[in-house]
Protein backbone atom coordinates (compact mmCIF):
# COMPACT_ATOMS: atom_id res chain seq x y z
CA UNK A 1 0.00 0.00 0.00
CA UNK A 2 1.83 3.08 -1.20
CA UNK A 3 -0.21 5.01 -3.77
CA UNK A 4 -1.51 8.57 -3.39
CA UNK A 5 -4.97 7.54 -2.14
CA UNK A 6 -3.22 5.64 0.65
CA UNK A 7 -1.27 8.80 1.52
CA UNK A 8 -4.51 10.76 1.79
CA UNK A 9 -6.11 7.97 3.81
CA UNK A 10 -3.21 7.78 6.28
CA UNK A 11 -3.14 11.55 6.62
CA UNK A 12 -6.88 11.68 7.38
CA UNK A 13 -6.69 8.75 9.79
CA UNK A 14 -3.85 10.43 11.68
CA UNK A 15 -5.80 13.68 11.90
CA UNK A 16 -8.78 11.84 13.39
CA UNK A 17 -7.05 9.15 15.45
CA UNK A 18 -8.70 10.35 18.66
CA UNK A 19 -12.07 9.08 17.32
CA UNK A 20 -10.95 5.45 17.27
CA UNK A 21 -9.16 5.68 20.61
CA UNK A 22 -12.13 7.29 22.35
CA UNK A 23 -14.59 4.75 21.01
CA UNK A 24 -12.28 1.91 22.09
CA UNK A 25 -12.01 3.38 25.54
CA UNK A 26 -15.78 3.88 25.89
CA UNK A 27 -16.65 0.34 24.80
CA UNK A 28 -13.83 -1.82 26.14
CA UNK A 29 -12.37 -1.88 29.61
CA UNK A 30 -9.86 -4.63 28.82
CA UNK A 31 -6.59 -3.33 27.36
CA UNK A 32 -6.12 -6.40 25.11
CA UNK A 33 -9.64 -6.02 23.71
CA UNK A 34 -8.95 -2.34 23.07
CA UNK A 35 -5.76 -3.04 21.17
CA UNK A 36 -7.41 -5.78 19.17
CA UNK A 37 -10.49 -3.73 18.31
CA UNK A 38 -8.35 -0.69 17.43
CA UNK A 39 -6.56 -2.79 14.82
CA UNK A 40 -9.88 -4.13 13.59
CA UNK A 41 -11.11 -0.55 13.22
CA UNK A 42 -8.04 0.42 11.18
CA UNK A 43 -8.57 -2.64 8.99
CA UNK A 44 -12.28 -1.90 8.49
CA UNK A 45 -11.51 1.75 7.72
CA UNK A 46 -8.88 0.77 5.15
CA UNK A 47 -11.19 -1.81 3.59
CA UNK A 48 -14.16 0.56 3.40
CA UNK A 49 -12.23 3.65 2.29
CA UNK A 50 -12.81 2.89 -1.40
CA UNK A 51 -16.55 3.27 -0.84
CA UNK A 52 -16.17 6.59 1.01
CA UNK A 53 -17.63 9.03 -1.50
CA UNK A 54 -16.90 12.25 0.40
CA UNK A 55 -20.56 13.25 0.71
CA UNK A 56 -20.21 13.32 4.48
CA UNK A 57 -17.22 14.58 6.43
CA UNK A 58 -14.35 12.11 6.84
CA UNK A 59 -14.76 12.30 10.63
CA UNK A 60 -18.49 11.45 10.39
CA UNK A 61 -17.70 8.46 8.19
CA UNK A 62 -14.91 7.40 10.56
CA UNK A 63 -17.25 7.58 13.58
CA UNK A 64 -19.72 5.44 11.71
CA UNK A 65 -17.23 2.72 10.75
CA UNK A 66 -15.57 2.69 14.19
CA UNK A 67 -18.90 2.49 16.03
CA UNK A 68 -20.13 -0.29 13.72
CA UNK A 69 -16.96 -2.21 14.48
CA UNK A 70 -17.15 -1.63 18.24
CA UNK A 71 -20.82 -2.59 18.47
CA UNK A 72 -20.46 -5.84 16.57
CA UNK A 73 -17.04 -6.83 17.92
CA UNK A 74 -17.13 -10.13 19.72
CA UNK A 75 -14.87 -10.56 22.69
CA UNK A 76 -12.71 -13.64 22.49
CA UNK A 77 -12.68 -16.18 25.29
CA UNK A 78 -9.21 -17.30 24.33
CA UNK A 79 -6.96 -14.54 23.06
CA UNK A 80 -6.01 -14.66 19.44
CA UNK A 81 -2.70 -13.44 18.14
CA UNK A 82 -2.53 -10.00 16.65
CA UNK A 83 0.15 -7.80 15.23
CA UNK A 84 2.01 -6.09 18.09
CA UNK A 85 2.13 -2.30 17.70
CA UNK A 86 4.56 0.23 19.03
CA UNK A 87 3.92 0.86 22.74
CA UNK A 88 2.77 4.40 22.06
CA UNK A 89 -0.15 3.13 19.95
CA UNK A 90 -1.81 1.90 23.08
CA UNK A 91 -1.88 4.93 25.35
CA UNK A 92 -5.25 4.15 26.82
CA UNK A 93 -5.03 2.70 30.27
CA UNK A 94 -2.49 4.84 32.03
CA UNK A 95 -3.15 5.21 35.76
CA UNK A 96 -4.40 8.64 36.83
CA UNK A 97 -1.53 11.00 37.44
CA UNK A 98 -3.45 14.20 37.96
CA UNK A 99 -6.90 15.45 38.95
CA UNK A 100 -7.61 16.00 35.24
CA UNK A 101 -6.82 12.37 34.40
CA UNK A 102 -8.88 11.19 37.32
CA UNK A 103 -11.85 13.26 36.13
CA UNK A 104 -11.49 11.83 32.62
CA UNK A 105 -11.28 8.29 33.95
CA UNK A 106 -14.40 8.90 36.07
CA UNK A 107 -16.26 10.21 33.04
CA UNK A 108 -15.28 7.21 30.90
CA UNK A 109 -16.26 4.86 33.75
CA UNK A 110 -19.66 6.57 34.00
CA UNK A 111 -20.20 6.33 30.22
CA UNK A 112 -19.27 2.64 30.40
CA UNK A 113 -22.38 2.02 32.54
CA UNK A 114 -24.67 3.08 29.66
CA UNK A 115 -26.10 0.66 27.10
CA UNK A 116 -24.22 0.15 23.80
CA UNK A 117 -26.46 2.44 21.78
CA UNK A 118 -26.58 5.16 24.43
CA UNK A 119 -22.79 5.11 24.60
CA UNK A 120 -22.66 5.82 20.86
CA UNK A 121 -25.17 8.67 21.18
CA UNK A 122 -23.39 10.39 24.06
CA UNK A 123 -19.95 10.08 22.45
CA UNK A 124 -21.25 11.69 19.26
CA UNK A 125 -22.99 14.41 21.27
CA UNK A 126 -19.88 15.14 23.34
CA UNK A 127 -17.97 15.39 20.06
CA UNK A 128 -20.24 18.31 19.14
CA UNK A 129 -22.27 16.51 16.52
CA UNK A 130 -25.72 17.85 15.70
CA UNK A 131 -28.90 15.84 16.28
CA UNK A 132 -29.12 15.33 12.51
CA UNK A 133 -25.61 13.89 12.32
CA UNK A 134 -26.23 11.62 15.32
CA UNK A 135 -29.48 10.44 13.72
CA UNK A 136 -27.67 9.77 10.43
CA UNK A 137 -24.90 7.76 12.07
CA UNK A 138 -27.12 5.74 14.39
CA UNK A 139 -30.15 5.25 12.15
CA UNK A 140 -32.49 6.70 14.80
CA UNK A 141 -34.91 9.54 14.14
CA UNK A 142 -33.88 13.06 15.16
CA UNK A 143 -36.64 13.26 17.76
CA UNK A 144 -35.65 9.88 19.22
CA UNK A 145 -32.07 11.13 19.56
CA UNK A 146 -33.37 14.18 21.46
CA UNK A 147 -35.51 12.12 23.82
CA UNK A 148 -32.69 9.69 24.51
CA UNK A 149 -30.14 12.46 25.12
CA UNK A 150 -32.26 14.03 27.85
CA UNK A 151 -32.31 10.73 29.71
CA UNK A 152 -28.65 9.90 29.04
CA UNK A 153 -27.49 13.29 30.35
CA UNK A 154 -29.52 12.79 33.52
CA UNK A 155 -28.19 9.26 34.01
CA UNK A 156 -24.62 10.42 33.47
CA UNK A 157 -24.92 13.27 35.96
CA UNK A 158 -26.35 10.91 38.59
CA UNK A 159 -23.65 8.31 37.92
CA UNK A 160 -20.88 10.92 38.17
CA UNK A 161 -22.22 12.27 41.46
CA UNK A 162 -22.36 8.73 42.84
CA UNK A 163 -18.79 8.00 41.76
CA UNK A 164 -17.41 11.30 43.08
CA UNK A 165 -19.11 10.72 46.43
CA UNK A 166 -17.72 7.18 46.57
CA UNK A 167 -14.20 8.43 45.82
CA UNK A 168 -14.49 11.11 48.50
CA UNK A 169 -15.70 8.55 51.05
CA UNK A 170 -12.82 6.22 50.20
CA UNK A 171 -10.25 9.03 50.47
CA UNK A 172 -11.49 10.15 53.86
CA UNK B 1 -18.64 18.11 38.83
CA UNK B 2 -22.38 17.69 38.74
CA UNK B 3 -23.83 19.33 35.66
CA UNK B 4 -23.60 18.10 32.13
CA UNK B 5 -21.70 21.25 31.11
CA UNK B 6 -18.95 20.21 33.51
CA UNK B 7 -18.87 16.72 32.03
CA UNK B 8 -18.55 18.27 28.58
CA UNK B 9 -15.62 20.35 29.84
CA UNK B 10 -13.90 17.19 31.08
CA UNK B 11 -14.48 15.53 27.72
CA UNK B 12 -13.04 18.50 25.85
CA UNK B 13 -9.97 18.41 28.10
CA UNK B 14 -9.45 14.86 26.91
CA UNK B 15 -9.37 16.11 23.30
CA UNK B 16 -6.17 17.96 24.04
CA UNK B 17 -4.38 14.90 25.35
CA UNK B 18 -5.52 12.81 22.36
CA UNK B 19 -3.04 14.69 20.15
CA UNK B 20 -0.34 12.48 21.67
CA UNK B 21 -1.45 9.26 19.95
CA UNK B 22 1.14 7.59 17.80
CA UNK B 23 0.54 8.36 14.15
CA UNK B 24 0.22 5.58 11.60
CA UNK B 25 2.55 5.20 8.64
CA UNK B 26 2.48 2.95 5.55
CA UNK B 27 4.48 0.25 7.28
CA UNK B 28 2.32 0.00 10.42
CA UNK B 29 -0.95 0.17 8.53
CA UNK B 30 0.33 -2.33 5.98
CA UNK B 31 1.22 -4.83 8.67
CA UNK B 32 -2.22 -4.41 10.31
CA UNK B 33 -4.05 -4.92 7.01
CA UNK B 34 -1.93 -7.98 6.23
CA UNK B 35 -2.38 -9.62 9.63
CA UNK B 36 -6.13 -8.84 9.79
CA UNK B 37 -6.74 -10.19 6.30
CA UNK B 38 -4.91 -13.36 7.28
CA UNK B 39 -6.76 -13.61 10.58
CA UNK B 40 -10.22 -13.06 9.06
CA UNK B 41 -9.53 -15.52 6.28
CA UNK B 42 -8.30 -18.09 8.80
CA UNK B 43 -11.41 -17.61 10.96
CA UNK B 44 -13.74 -18.07 7.98
CA UNK B 45 -11.83 -21.00 6.58
CA UNK B 46 -11.72 -22.77 9.95
CA UNK B 47 -15.47 -23.26 9.89
CA UNK B 48 -15.51 -23.96 6.18
CA UNK B 49 -12.90 -26.69 6.37
CA UNK B 50 -14.53 -28.20 9.49
CA UNK B 51 -17.82 -28.65 7.63
CA UNK B 52 -16.21 -29.54 4.33
CA UNK B 53 -13.79 -32.06 5.84
CA UNK B 54 -16.69 -33.91 7.49
CA UNK B 55 -18.41 -34.18 4.14
CA UNK B 56 -15.23 -35.35 2.41
CA UNK B 57 -14.90 -38.05 5.09
CA UNK B 58 -18.47 -39.18 4.49
CA UNK B 59 -17.94 -39.33 0.70
CA UNK B 60 -14.65 -41.20 1.13
CA UNK B 61 -16.17 -43.69 3.54
CA UNK B 62 -19.23 -44.30 1.39
CA UNK B 63 -17.09 -44.63 -1.77
CA UNK B 64 -14.95 -47.20 0.02
CA UNK B 65 -18.06 -49.14 1.10
CA UNK B 66 -19.52 -49.03 -2.43
CA UNK B 67 -16.29 -50.17 -4.08
CA UNK B 68 -15.50 -52.90 -1.55
CA UNK B 69 -18.97 -54.24 -0.77
CA UNK B 70 -20.88 -53.04 -3.85
CA UNK B 71 -21.74 -56.64 -4.79
CA UNK B 72 -24.45 -56.62 -2.16
CA UNK B 73 -27.50 -54.73 -3.45
CA UNK B 74 -28.61 -53.38 -0.06
CA UNK B 75 -25.13 -52.08 0.80
CA UNK B 76 -24.82 -50.51 -2.64
CA UNK B 77 -28.25 -48.86 -2.33
CA UNK B 78 -27.55 -47.41 1.12
CA UNK B 79 -24.07 -46.27 0.06
CA UNK B 80 -25.44 -44.44 -2.98
CA UNK B 81 -28.40 -43.09 -0.97
CA UNK B 82 -25.97 -41.64 1.59
CA UNK B 83 -23.94 -39.93 -1.12
CA UNK B 84 -26.97 -38.54 -2.92
CA UNK B 85 -28.32 -37.29 0.39
CA UNK B 86 -25.15 -35.34 1.13
CA UNK B 87 -24.53 -33.94 -2.35
CA UNK B 88 -27.20 -31.18 -2.47
CA UNK B 89 -26.31 -30.14 1.06
CA UNK B 90 -22.63 -29.86 0.19
CA UNK B 91 -23.48 -27.58 -2.73
CA UNK B 92 -25.92 -25.50 -0.65
CA UNK B 93 -23.45 -25.28 2.23
CA UNK B 94 -20.77 -23.91 -0.08
CA UNK B 95 -23.16 -21.35 -1.58
CA UNK B 96 -24.50 -20.18 1.77
CA UNK B 97 -21.06 -20.04 3.26
CA UNK B 98 -19.76 -17.97 0.36
CA UNK B 99 -22.69 -15.60 0.83
CA UNK B 100 -21.92 -15.19 4.53
CA UNK B 101 -18.13 -15.03 4.37
CA UNK B 102 -17.52 -12.82 1.34
CA UNK B 103 -19.15 -9.46 1.93
CA UNK B 104 -17.85 -6.90 -0.51
CA UNK B 105 -16.75 -3.60 1.09
CA UNK B 106 -19.57 -1.74 -0.63
CA UNK B 107 -22.04 -3.88 1.25
CA UNK B 108 -20.00 -4.25 4.40
CA UNK B 109 -18.84 -1.78 7.01
CA UNK B 110 -18.88 1.27 4.75
CA UNK B 111 -20.44 3.99 6.79
CA UNK B 112 -23.95 2.57 7.05
CA UNK B 113 -26.01 3.65 10.02
CA UNK B 114 -25.49 1.58 13.16
CA UNK B 115 -29.00 0.16 12.89
CA UNK B 116 -28.59 -0.89 9.24
CA UNK B 117 -25.20 -2.43 9.90
CA UNK B 118 -26.29 -4.45 12.95
CA UNK B 119 -29.49 -5.47 11.12
CA UNK B 120 -27.49 -6.66 8.10
CA UNK B 121 -25.04 -8.62 10.24
CA UNK B 122 -27.89 -10.27 12.14
CA UNK B 123 -29.75 -11.11 8.91
CA UNK B 124 -26.68 -12.76 7.38
CA UNK B 125 -25.98 -14.85 10.45
CA UNK B 126 -29.66 -15.72 10.91
CA UNK B 127 -30.01 -16.83 7.30
CA UNK B 128 -26.99 -19.14 7.53
CA UNK B 129 -28.12 -20.49 10.92
CA UNK B 130 -31.66 -21.22 9.69
CA UNK B 131 -30.24 -23.12 6.75
CA UNK B 132 -27.79 -24.97 9.01
CA UNK B 133 -30.57 -25.94 11.43
CA UNK B 134 -32.82 -27.41 8.76
CA UNK B 135 -29.80 -29.13 7.24
CA UNK B 136 -28.96 -30.69 10.59
CA UNK B 137 -32.54 -31.65 11.36
CA UNK B 138 -32.73 -33.79 8.26
CA UNK B 139 -29.17 -34.89 7.77
CA UNK B 140 -28.11 -35.84 11.29
CA UNK B 141 -30.72 -38.60 11.89
CA UNK B 142 -30.59 -39.83 8.29
CA UNK B 143 -26.83 -40.08 8.08
CA UNK B 144 -26.69 -41.66 11.55
CA UNK B 145 -29.25 -44.24 10.40
CA UNK B 146 -27.32 -45.02 7.21
CA UNK B 147 -24.05 -45.20 9.16
CA UNK B 148 -25.48 -47.61 11.74
CA UNK B 149 -27.12 -49.75 9.05
CA UNK B 150 -23.89 -50.06 7.05
CA UNK B 151 -21.75 -50.72 10.14
CA UNK B 152 -24.05 -53.54 11.28
CA UNK B 153 -24.37 -54.88 7.74
CA UNK B 154 -20.60 -55.07 7.24
CA UNK B 155 -19.23 -55.87 10.68
CA UNK B 156 -22.00 -57.51 12.78
CA UNK B 157 -23.11 -61.00 11.70
CA UNK B 158 -26.81 -60.90 10.87
CA UNK B 159 -26.83 -57.12 10.41
CA UNK B 160 -29.60 -54.85 11.68
CA UNK B 161 -32.28 -57.46 10.92
CA UNK B 162 -30.97 -59.92 13.50
CA UNK B 163 -29.73 -57.32 16.03
CA UNK B 164 -32.49 -54.71 16.18
CA UNK B 165 -32.00 -53.80 19.87
CA UNK B 166 -28.24 -53.33 19.46
CA UNK B 167 -28.79 -51.29 16.30
CA UNK B 168 -31.38 -49.05 17.99
CA UNK B 169 -29.13 -48.49 21.03
CA UNK B 170 -26.14 -47.67 18.76
CA UNK B 171 -28.33 -45.36 16.69
CA UNK B 172 -29.63 -43.52 19.78
CA UNK B 173 -26.20 -43.16 21.42
CA UNK B 174 -24.70 -41.83 18.16
CA UNK B 175 -27.67 -39.54 17.55
CA UNK B 176 -27.59 -38.03 21.06
CA UNK B 177 -23.81 -37.49 20.91
CA UNK B 178 -24.21 -35.72 17.57
CA UNK B 179 -27.12 -33.61 18.84
CA UNK B 180 -25.13 -32.62 21.95
CA UNK B 181 -22.09 -31.52 19.94
CA UNK B 182 -24.19 -29.70 17.34
CA UNK B 183 -26.14 -27.85 20.08
CA UNK B 184 -22.93 -26.82 21.81
CA UNK B 185 -21.50 -25.49 18.57
CA UNK B 186 -24.73 -23.70 17.63
CA UNK B 187 -24.96 -22.03 21.01
CA UNK B 188 -21.42 -20.69 20.81
CA UNK B 189 -21.25 -19.74 17.16
CA UNK B 190 -24.83 -18.72 16.39
CA UNK B 191 -27.28 -18.41 19.30
CA UNK B 192 -25.09 -16.25 21.51
CA UNK B 193 -24.08 -13.81 18.74
CA UNK B 194 -27.68 -13.68 17.48
CA UNK B 195 -28.89 -12.94 21.00
CA UNK B 196 -26.39 -10.07 21.23
CA UNK B 197 -27.52 -8.68 17.86
CA UNK B 198 -31.18 -8.95 18.91
CA UNK B 199 -30.46 -7.15 22.17
CA UNK B 200 -28.82 -4.35 20.21
CA UNK B 201 -31.70 -4.11 17.75
CA UNK B 202 -34.23 -4.10 20.59
CA UNK B 203 -32.35 -1.17 22.05
CA UNK B 204 -32.98 0.76 18.84
CA UNK B 205 -36.70 0.03 19.06
CA UNK B 206 -36.98 0.67 22.81
CA UNK B 207 -37.92 4.34 22.70
CA UNK B 208 -39.49 4.65 19.27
Amino acid sequence: MADSSDDVFIQQINQNLGIAHKICRVYFSDADDREDVLQEMMYQLYKSYRSFDGRSKFSTWMYSVCLNTALTYRRKGARQKYEPLKASHNQLANPPVSDKDEEINLLFAAIATLSSLNKAIIVLYLEDMSYEEIAEITGLSKSNVGVRLVRIKKDLETEMKKRIKYNEDVNL
Amino acid sequence: MSTFEELKRVWDTNQETSQAYQRYDHETLGSIVKSRTKKNMKKSMQYFWGAFFLQILVYALLSHVIVKYGGDTKTLTFGIAGMLLYLPFTILLMKKFKQMAIIKPAHGNSGRSLYEYVFQQRALLQSFYSFKKSYELLLVPLSTGIGVFLTFKLFVPGGVEENPTGAIITFLITLFSMIASVRLENKKSFEQPLHEYNQLLNEFKAEE
